[in-house]
């Protein structure tokens, strides 16, 4: 019992605060997970719809046909990758929400080990796709520049 | 008997205090740092968007091509991607910097073994997703709006 309190007089500690801004902080990561799920569907819907559409068109024969099965299926292929894509950051989100509820409810230490561990999980994917999407963005525009800069010659 | 009593006891001291184990503290660092490198990117990603917006649209102001009406509309468009790109990076720099308070704060406030700078930081992290919350409510709202508008006018065409 002594060293029970002793741990607890100089570790650091989640306290009625800190246990209520995480119970809030989980509810509304677990809500932001729930409609991240419905937007994925919904968008993995929307691209086998739009592919068979456009697969429909390409069965009228002719060039045009071919062009629209091409379209179809890549726009079917793009919008199944974006769906599986963004599915990941919310499933982190949804564990971290669930779990962190969870741990605060029973207060178990594994449980709130294992929220973080999700929350860290859906910050380093952000993270990662946005430094990519900054790099990518970064270079159209030196290219943009470059080509700017070759024409005007 | 008498050995139940310390445990009854134990329980009832650590029932509101989950303490920060090491595991968990670098967890904490972790979570901290990738926050930061989120908030920093999207700042960074706001300021890019906006030069890229306000110098690609300069072909289309009045004084490259002199007033016409197909100048005049562009130079329009123009202005109204200006204010677009102005909002969402007015709305994302908003949320972005309760991350990166969070960030901050959390992993100041474990590495001093502060518990009110950690609380400081789960604070603001309460707030990044309920601004986040929100503004997805408010957007889907406004979608669901224009959907049944469209659903209607259509109706309303035929």
């Amino acid at each position: 019992m002594e060293s029970t309190n002793e741990s607890n007089l100089f570790t650091l500690q989640v306290d009625n605060n800190g246990s209520a801004f995480l119970k809030e902080a989980a509810k509304w990561a677990k809500f932001l997970g729930i409609l991240g799920f419905i937007f994925c569907g919904f968008f993995l819907l929307t691209g086998l719809f739009y592919g068979s559409v456009m697969s429909s068109f390409s069965r009228m024969g002719g060039p045009m046909g071919g062009v629209a099965a091409m379209g179809g299926a890549a726009i079917t292929v793009f919008c199944v990758a974006c769906a599986i894509l963004c599915f990941f950051p919310y499933l982190y989100l949804y564990n971290f929400g669930a779990k962190m509820q969870m741990a605060l409810r029973t207060n178990d230490q594994d449980q709130l080990n294992l929220g973080f561990k999700n929350l860290k999980s859906y910050l380093k994917f952000i993270g990662i796709l946005s430094i990519i999407a900054l790099g990518l963005v970064v270079l159209a525009f030196i290219i943009g520049i470059a080509a700017a800069g070759s024409a005007m010659r | 008997m008498e050995n139940q009593q310390p445990e009854i006891i134990n329980q009832l001291d650590n029932f509101f205090n989950i303490s920060f184990d090491a595991n968990m503290r670098a967890q904490i660092k972790q979570v901290a740092l990738w926050a930061k490198i989120c908030a920093l990117c999207a700042f960074a990603g706001y300021v890019v968007t906006l030069v890229v917006v306000i110098f690609g649209q300069r072909d289309y102001s009045l004084e490259a091509e002199g007033f016409s009406v197909g100048a005049f509309l562009r130079s329009g468009n123009a202005g109204g991607s200006i204010v677009g790109v102005l909002v969402s990076a007015l709305v994302g720099g908003i949320i972005n910097y309760f991350l990166y308070r969070f960030a901050a704060a959390t992993g100041r406030g474990v590495e001093s073994m502060d518990t009110l700078k950690v609380n400081e930081g789960f604070n603001s992290l309460r707030i990044y997703f309920k601004i986040f919350g929100i503004i997805l409510i408010l957007s889907l709202s406004l979608v669901a709006l224009g959907i049944l508008v469209a659903i209607v006018a259509f109706g309303i065409g035929r």
